[in-house]
């Protein structure tokens, strides 16, 4: 019975069965650290509303939603992923296929599914020549029936060219709630017609909402480039009036999520309708 | 270890959702509607009563200019709750947000003891409750129309990004009498259809008058003598003469961007090739040497490219070369004839008349042949002539025959978007529009 | 009877007739005797002065050669007369390529005329595009009426 034995060899052996909990400690500690760098106060609110474990988008769909009518039953490739859950779900909700999905799939494989949709507007816009009703650009030769379209003021028809907006993970408006407030300035938006380079003419308003749905403030986010590009500048400044626009007070967001919304940033793309 | 694991995955959740909670939430707008923007137009305010008459005169063609660009719609004045009377107020935007009005003009006239008029006008943002912008013109009394057409522009300017067409002419050929013996005279007009006159007495057959870029002459093909040769006018003077002396007949002619060459065909024994001919020097050049059809040269607006109508091919199609005639290539593949390509003002574009299945067609193309959109058909619709904004095109429209009769012929305007096709107003029939660039 | 209203009528008819043949404007197929709805070299009636070509088309058609080798005869037999070979379109093409193809269409005529025999020097050909149609109407009769060329007296030599 050495020194070493008595003194050192326990020691070991005990630090080795503690490892364990050193690792636990030190750990907790990393986590403590992180929690206070990133900021408090944020935990207290949001922890009536912590989320599972698993990173999966709740979707709430509610009687407001207008959900694209992107008909993805055509693709089979993101059908993929799907269980006979989904596909009850399917039959629930007729033209939404792409909202059961989220539910079923993991955070990797919903990216890849909102990767595929991206794609696969993408394509529908290419082959699809512009519906007149859509795009600004007409050509007559595929519409015959332009004559008596132009009259219609159709705002709720068949918007087939849209894109689908992921929302962000984590952010707790529902999709039918992003979508009731597209829908809701999309109807105040003239757009500018005919602009040279149209495919990036893309405006970011920032605006501050009271509780109401009204905007007090609402600003071009891209000062410089209004100074520098004349079409960008008409571009910003319809995107702008949109937001102004008397006819679009009480925009349609929920009242018990106001933090979450009294800071918007509303993106104005015309890529979409104006492609050529 | 499983634990650890757990731990750490929790962690990582959590820190992913604080780190997302705290973004701004972005939602896209990425559909909408296109129709003309609603704008209020206050009367010009004068204070005499001579000043109101002429500020009545410039209301009338600004709100007509602006209307019939068909970006624009001037609400009717009926419908104004607030009547402004001093210019240099501040509007009250609520009244002017109910009728929604965009955007508001408000000027004044002040005629000054030279003879002179001054006119001063504010473009004010309804919405954002802000002045966008503000002009002064002074000028003679005389040049009132001008005027109207300047202030026209800088509102379009303001709103739309684009240059103003308002301060500019259409050359044409007025059509009358009986289908076989047709009287053909060259005519001029203001865009607006003011200040109209002919410039020939119908004696000789005319076709397609062209600007040069200076605005002071035309080039057209006239049978004086019976015998069809390129000709140049000079619209103050009304003097013509001819363009060259080329051994057969020349037509389709055409000025380059810089005025110094005219461009066109010479047909001689059944075949029609293109020359330049140098107004200074009096050098022609062949461009083209194919034994067959080549005709209606256009030159892009930086003179380095021409775009010309060739049967090359076995049909009527449409190609591009360089301007010493060299580097030809096809760009028009679609079904159907191609003919008369007229390169936009802007460069982005080729105009041409497409003629398939029983129909003919104005449509545009990129001029690498790509994007080709139809924008306007009829029972003959041909001869794109572009507004120098590269914005709208004008052409020869006729229509179907009613009862054996056979239709009218009339010239049209048309947005690049396809919408707002109206007629030009003109006296008699009309064809072969051409319009005037602008001068700097 | 010479009373008042028989002389104005004889004068009034004597003017009308002298100013429809000189219209001021530049005339085309001048020269040529009409007879029964139809065009004619001679004044029996025996040459015809137009011949067709189809759609888009400068070629000669067999009927055509056959009415231009009864011109060549009749050129043969005139030899002091100068001619004028129009080309025309129907109005189914574009202004200028329409000139075009009138020239190419008079073109043919000469070319086949000159091939037979006939010296150059007394051939000329214009083109009138579609602006001179022969038969009104915007339907295929009329239109394959007016894709024609016409072999007429040259009046400025």
């Amino acid at each position: 019975m050495t020194i070493n034995n008595l003194i050192f060899l326990p020691l070991k052996r005990e630090v080795l069965e503690k490892k364990n909990y050193l690792l636990q400690s030190l750990g907790l500690h990393l986590f403590i650290i992180m929690l206070i760098y990133y900021g408090l106060p944020n935990l207290f609110r949001y922890r009536s509303e912590f989320l599972p474990p698993l990173p999966v988008e709740i979707i709430n769909i509610s009687d407001k939603t207008t959900a694209p009518k992107i008909n993805f039953k055509k693709t089979p490739n993101t059908s993929k992923n799907k269980t006979n859950y989904a596909n009850q779900e399917n039959i629930k909700y007729n033209n939404q296929t792409n909202v059961p999905e989220a539910t079923e799939t993991t955070q990797e494989t919903k990216e890849v599914v909102e990767i595929k949709k991206k794609k696969i507007v993408k394509l529908k816009e290419l082959k699809k020549k512009p519906n007149q009703l859509q795009s600004v650009l007409k050509s007559i030769e595929q519409v015959t029936k332009d004559f008596s379209d132009k009259k219609k003021k159709d705002k709720e028809e068949n918007k087939t060219d849209e894109k689908v907006t992921p929302t962000k993970l984590g952010i707790n408006l529902s999709i039918s709630e992003v979508d009731a407030v597209r829908r809701h300035f999309e109807k105040c938006w003239n757009i500018p017609s005919g602009a040279r380079e149209v495919g990036n003419l893309a405006t970011e308003i920032k605006v501050r909402f009271n509780k109401e749905g009204n905007v007090l403030d609402a600003r071009i986010a891209d000062v410089g480039r209004m100074k520098r590009d004349r079409y960008f500048r008409t571009a910003a400044e319809s995107a702008l009036r949109a937001v102004l626009n008397p006819r679009c007070k009480n925009a349609p967001l929920p009242k018990d999520k106001f933090d979450k919304w009294k800071n918007l940033t509303l993106n104005f793309d015309p890529k979409s309708i104006i492609g050529y | 270890m499983k634990y650890i694991k757990k731990i750490f995955f929790s962690f990582l959740i959590f820190f992913f959702y604080i780190v997302n909670v705290n973004a701004e939430l972005k939602i896209d707008i990425t559909s909408g509607y296109t129709e003309p923007t609603p704008i209020g137009i206050n009367d010009f305010i004068g204070f005499t009563e001579e000043e109101k008459n002429v500020a009545k005169q410039i209301t009338k063609l600004v709100i007509a200019d602006l209307n019939n660009s068909g970006l624009f719609t001037v609400i009717d004045p009926k419908a104004y709750i607030q009547r402004i009377s001093n210019p240099n107020v501040i509007p009250k935007f609520a009244d002017w947000k109910v009728i929604n009005a965009q955007a508001l003009i408000v000027g004044s006239t002040k005629l000054e003891t030279n003879g002179n008029i001054r006119i001063e006008f504010r473009l004010w943002d309804v919405f954002a409750e802000q002045q966008m912008a503000g002009w002064a013109f002074n000028t003679a009394r005389s040049n009132w129309r001008q005027i109207s057409h300047r202030i026209a522009d800088k509102v379009y300017e303001r709103l739309t990004g684009e240059i103003g067409y308002f301060d500019t002419r259409i050359a044409y050929i007025a059509e009358s009498g009986p289908v076989k013996k047709r009287i053909k005279r060259l005519a001029i007009m203001d865009q607006d259809g003011a200040n109209h006159r002919f410039l020939t007495n119908g004696t000789n057959l005319v076709l397609t008058p062209r600007f040069s870029p200076s605005q002071q002459e035309l080039t057209y093909l006239s049978y004086i003598g019976r015998i069809p040769r390129v000709y140049l006018l000079d619209i103050e003077t009304g003097k013509q003469e001819i363009v060259g002396d080329f051994p057969g007949m020349t037509f389709a002619p055409r000025f380059s961007p810089f005025g110094d060459q005219v461009i066109m065909s010479l047909a001689s024994e059944g075949n029609s090739d293109i020359y330049s001919y140098n107004l200074k020097t009096n050098i022609r050049k062949q461009l083209t040497t194919y034994r067959g059809i080549d005709t209606s040269p256009s030159y892009s607006p930086n003179g380095k490219k021409i775009a010309f109508n060739s049967d090359r091919g076995g049909s009527p199609q449409i190609y591009v070369m360089n301007n010493n005639g060299k580097k030809i290539k096809r760009i028009s593949f679609g079904k159907g004839h191609y003919s008369t390509p007229v390169w936009s003002p802007r460069g982005d574009y080729v105009a041409f008349t497409k003629f398939f299945s029983k129909t003919f067609y104005i449509g545009v193309m990129t001029p690498e042949g790509k994007g080709e959109r139809v924008i306007a058909k009829g029972f003959l619709v041909e001869g794109p002539t572009w507004t120098p904004n590269g914005r709208m095109i004008a052409y020869t429209k006729k229509d179907y025959p009613v009862k054996n009769k056979e239709g009218k012929t009339r010239i049209y305007l048309i947005d690049l978007t396809g919408f707002h096709e109206k007629e030009i107003i003109t006296p008699l029939e009309a064809s072969d529009p051409s319009w005037s660039p602008l001068l700097d | 009877m010479l009373n008042f209203k028989s002389i104005t009528i004889l004068l009034v008819s004597v003017f009308l007739y002298s100013c429809a043949s000189k219209s001021g404007m530049e005339d085309v197929s001048t020269g040529l005797y009409e007879k029964g709805g139809m065009s004619y070299l001679d004044k029996d009636g025996t040459v015809p002065a137009k011949i067709y070509f189809d759609y888009d088309s400068y070629l000669l058609t067999s009927m055509a050669e056959g009415t231009l080798d009864l011109q060549v005869t009749w050129m043969d037999q005139n030899p002091a007369k100068f001619i004028l070979i129009e080309g025309h379109c129907d109005e189914r093409g574009t202004r200028e390529y329409n000139l075009a193809l009138g020239e190419r269409r008079a073109n043919s005529v000469r070319e086949y005329l000159t091939s037979m025999g006939i010296d150059e020097s007394r051939l000329n050909t214009v083109s009138y595009g579609k602006e001179r149609p022969d038969q009104e109407g915007s339907f295929e009769d009329s239109w394959s009426l007016n894709r024609r060329s016409v072999t007429t007296l040259d009046v400025d030599r």
